[in-house]
């Protein structure tokens, strides 16, 4: 038997037990493992670089549907890592260099952006093969960082002109309107508009110089706080006028599920629910742990902050 | 048909994203219907039988690759990832 044989083997057969699992509605990942070890049975190097999402190798049936097969499979990866906070394990290059990026059209943009996504997801959860951890041990985290956030900062003040929205307006509560309108103009700008988003959450809340402690970490603890809130909202807001799209209704409820408990607005968690409750409808997605979390995490807070508001002493006033 | 294993992973994920929409919204002893045509057959565990099927033509495949294409089963495998995203509580 050939390495690959042996790998779908072992894989398929000894996770048949957790397949039975997942039949009762636990995620155990377990097709996610069956994608990583064929992946890592076929390849010795890394398999998702900026020069192979440009496009499949040759042309013909079969290696536009490997192609297709491996995007689908990279953001199910970028998927699982941001609900379950583990390793990212399909073979990403290390290293990617994205100052010599030139111009493409909207589709394969979207698929650079997937790349930089699973990129920050390594750098902030950790990589798996050896292949990474060689590369990486030399470089340190800063510079790391600072190239990862170099790609988000020239996307912002120079992003592709096909990429601004068709329309926009800004979210207004006192209307009760929590979620900007942003209507982007095909569902693969959504997809890479919300990795987009995704990825300056992560580089605001891994970063590297953040002050952890001392006068004013409080202050910059705050500031994240507010930069998630913005990116969840804004996610919500490109997914919601388009809801029939799954992709983006989902990776909203990704983004809401990484920062949803930092929304203290009675208003905003209200629209929250909301937006899970319409993916649950349109989409049969199942977002009850989601809800039950974010609700108990909410219920926690107002118990906590009515505990830290000092009581008013009863009885006659003191002069 | 090229494929019976990416036929089946198709089949399985379908086959529960249908089932949960509809039931959702109609009672369990209705018939699904999707745009207009009536699935009599299709049950809440249909998605189960065609998954048993999936997995065995995996499981055959890993026995003997010859029989099939690591394309086509990475495919599935993607399609099965989706299933079991849909169908975990």
């Amino acid at each position: 038997m050939t390495p690959l044989e042996l790998q779908y083997q072992k894989i398929i057969v000894t996770d048949f037990s957790c397949t039975l699992a997942s039949l009762t509605g636990l995620d155990t990942e377990t097709y996610q493992n069956v994608v990583q070890s064929v992946m890592h049975a076929q390849q010795s190097e890394a398999l998702f670089t900026l020069e192979s999402i440009e496009g499949p190798p040759d042309s013909g049936v079969t290696a536009g549907l490997r192609y297709s097969a491996c995007l689908i499979a990279l953001r199910q990866e970028i998927w699982s890592v941001l609900l379950y906070r583990r390793p990212f394990r399909l073979p990403v290059a290390a290293n990617l260099d994205y100052s010599q990026l030139g111009p493409t059209e909207d589709f394969a943009w979207v698929n650079r952006i997937l790349i930089w996504c699973a990129d920050i997801l390594r750098f902030c959860f950790g990589p798996e093969t050896a292949v990474d951890i060689a590369s990486t041990a030399s470089g340190s985290a800063f510079e790391r960082w600072d190239t990862l956030k170099a790609f988000e900062e020239t996307w912002t003040s120079t992003s592709p002109p096909c990429f601004k929205p068709l329309y926009y307006f800004p979210a207004d509560p006192t209307s009760r309107t929590y979620f900007p309108a942003i209507w982007l103009h095909n569902d693969a700008q959504i997809i890479g508009m919300q990795h987009l988003e995704v990825g300056r959450m992560l580089l605001s809340v891994y970063n590297p110089r953040r002050q952890r402690v001392g006068i004013g970490s409080r202050a910059m603890d705050k500031a994240i706080e507010h930069q998630l809130r913005q990116s969840i909202l804004r996610i919500c807001g490109m997914a919601l006028p388009n809801k029939s799209f799954q992709g983006g209704m989902t990776g909203a409820a990704i983004g809401i599920a990484i920062g949803g408990e930092y929304f203290h607005d009675p208003g905003e968690q209200e629209a929250i629910i909301e937006f899970l409750n319409i993916l649950d409808e349109e989409h049969a997605w199942p977002t009850k742990p989601v809800v039950d979390a974010l609700q108990e995490a909410w219920r926690i807070q107002r118990v906590e902050r009515a505990a830290s508001v000092p009581q008013v002493p009863q009885g006659p006033a003191s002069v | 048909m090229h494929s019976a294993m990416l036929m089946y992973a198709i089949c399985t994920a379908s086959a529960r994203h249908l089932t949960r929409l509809w039931f959702k919204r109609h009672s369990s002893n209705s018939i699904v219907v999707f745009k207009g045509v009536y699935l009599p057959e299709l049950n809440e565990d249909s998605a189960i039988h065609y998954h048993n099927i999936c997995l065995s033509l995996l499981i055959d495949f890993s026995n003997d690759p010859s029989q099939g294409s690591s394309e086509d089963a990475l495919a599935a495998a993607t399609i099965l990832r989706f299933y079991e995203q849909v169908d975990s509580e």
